[in-house]
């Protein structure tokens, strides 16, 4: 079966992209990790709606999207808190939430309001969208345009085909798993493999979040001393790795980060708190907290035991 | 033997550094994907860095593959492809900071980057990027820009540092940019995308 129209884009927001799951296995030709930026968010939304985690939906970027029906579906909205709203084409308004499955009649409109904490609300569809493929993923990256819808932001006018499926039973996510994101945040982090003496300072002060996007987050606060080699070779660099450039603002890398950096990379976020990430905004506080490689394995364990009871035994970070 | 020594890269990765030539741990890396038994395999200059899922494999057990696979003898390399030729419009939005960094001409400048041979080093940091080695002394240097582009069209070409990069597809780059090409760099759908791979020579030509 062909997959339907399903949503019209009335307004797109700061940037909402189609993001589905991560490219694997491609780091050595350049092409990043990409997918959502916050992947445990999309996985919630997808189930509320019965698919698979890694599902093509929408990544909101602060809010501020509105979506109209073209024919009856249901959604799940998960991530950054914002005010859901649905509007019938009579001019009737009915409120919805986060975390529980909404049923969209054809000629509503979906709007979600400015999100209030946190960067990224997800918005699943039951079937999953139909999204272009590229690299082993339907997400959307953008620096090269490739993936998701047409390689680029979604725009007003851009119209959305979701896969038919089974209608999803009404569900709401178990009160464990819902994240309540604030404004301050903790990463857990390791050293990073050119940890120098003055980088100390990385877990000793806290942080505000400054320019962010889905290639990387700049920590603004004193300025990191220059330590080690100003003029380094070029080195293989992660999701969550943490850039020192020399003199300069750190920057942790995000999900659409390049794969080999010239800077020394001083720390390196755990693999199970990487998804956080992709949740903080400019102006947020945020902390490194120095963690043992070792011990980050029963953090990683732990999070993904919590998850997959729900989302399915397949879901991985 | 190798001389391989192996660090940890944060708690998912493992960073084999070893002083071996490029197309080596090029093929080593391609052989360690070819395995399966790691996530990915990035070569990169004087070492190899593998992801790991801590959660399916152990720290302990991830190191010793690396180990031993970094002591197994490595695939000798096919015989080599002949030279990628890229005709190239020197016409970069840098070429006269290129200039007046190396004390040259536009067209002294154009003479030394097309008058060298190359190789690519190792594809990364944006899909299909290619960081060559071969750059002339008179051209090496060149400090990236202060203030990187947020897009470089596909098919840039840039030198910075001791290497010459060329953009398979349009991205963001702070490297200082002394002409574009058509060349077909990356073919979409086609089971190897990228045209260039580490070990590969590379020719410029140039064009009007």
């Amino acid at each position: 079966m062909t997959a339907r129209e399903a949503l019209r884009v009335l307004a797109g927001g700061a940037q909402a992209t189609v993001q589905a799951g991560p490219r694997r296995g491609l780091r050595h030709l350049g092409v990043p990790t990409c997918g959502a930026a916050d992947p445990v968010s999309l996985a919630l939304a997808n189930r509320l709606v019965g698919n698979a985690a890694h599902a093509p939906g929408i990544e909101a970027t602060y809010g501020g999207v509105r979506l109209a029906a073209l024919r009856g579906l249901s959604v799940g909205i998960v991530g950054a808190s914002c005010g859901v709203s649905v509007q019938g084409a009579d001019g009737t308004e009915r409120p919805g939430v986060l975390h529980r499955t909404l049923r969209l009649r054809a000629g509503e409109t979906l709007a979600l309001s400015p999100a209030r904490h946190g960067s990224r609300t997800y918005i699943a569809v039951a079937g999953g969208l139909d999204a272009d493929a590229a690299f082993g993923s339907a997400s959307t990256y953008l620096p090269a345009g490739f993936g998701g819808h047409e390689g680029r932001a979604l725009r007003a006018g851009d119209v959305l085909r979701a896969h038919p499926g089974p209608e999803p039973e009404t569900v709401e996510t178990p009160r464990r798993l819902r994240a309540h994101f604030g404004g301050a945040w903790t990463l857990r982090a390791t050293t990073g493999p050119e940890y120098a003496e003055g980088h100390g300072a990385l877990f000793a002060e806290g942080w505000r979040a400054g320019a962010c996007d889905r290639m990387g987050l700049r920590l603004d606060g004193a300025p990191l001393p220059a330590s080690g080699s100003a003029v380094m070779d070029s080195v293989a660099v992660l999701p969550g790795t943490v850039q020192a450039p020399p003199g300069g603002a750190p920057i942790i890398l995000g999900v659409d980060g390049g794969t080999t950096g010239g800077y020394p990379r001083a720390a390196q976020v755990i693999r199970a708190d990487r998804h956080l990430i992709g949740q903080a905004r400019p102006g947020d506080g945020l902390r490194l907290l120095r963690w043992r490689a070792e011990d980050a394995d029963a953090v990683l364990a732990d999070k993904l035991a919590l998850l997959r009871g729900w989302v399915g035994a397949g879901f991985t970070l | 033997m190798t001389d391989a020594r192996i660090e940890a890269f944060g708690d998912d990765a493992l960073t084999a550094r070893l002083a071996q030539p490029q197309p080596v741990i090029a093929a080593r890396a391609a052989a360690l994907r070819a395995s399966g038994a790691f996530a990915e395999a990035v070569p990169t200059p004087g070492a190899l860095t593998v992801v790991f899922d801590p959660g399916a494999l152990s720290r302990e057990a991830a190191t010793t593959l690396l180990r031993e696979a970094m002591a197994a003898p490595v695939e000798a390399a096919d015989a080599p492809a002949p030279p990628f030729i890229v005709p190239v419009r020197y016409d970069g939005a840098d070429l006269d900071r290129v200039a007046e960094h190396a004390g040259l001409t536009r067209t002294d400048v154009i003479e030394a980057h097309v008058g060298s041979r190359y190789a690519v080093a190792f594809l990364g940091f944006t899909p299909g990027f290619a960081y060559l080695d071969g750059l002339p002394c008179a051209l090496s240097g060149v400090p990236r820009l202060s203030k990187p582009r947020l897009s470089v069209p596909q098919g840039s070409i840039g030198v910075a540092g001791a290497r010459c990069g060329l953009y398979a597809l349009p991205g963001p780059g702070g490297w200082p940019l002394i002409g574009r090409t058509d060349a077909a760099l990356f073919r979409s759908g086609a089971a190897a995308p990228f045209a260039l791979a580490p070990g590969r020579a590379v020719r410029f030509e140039p064009v009007a």
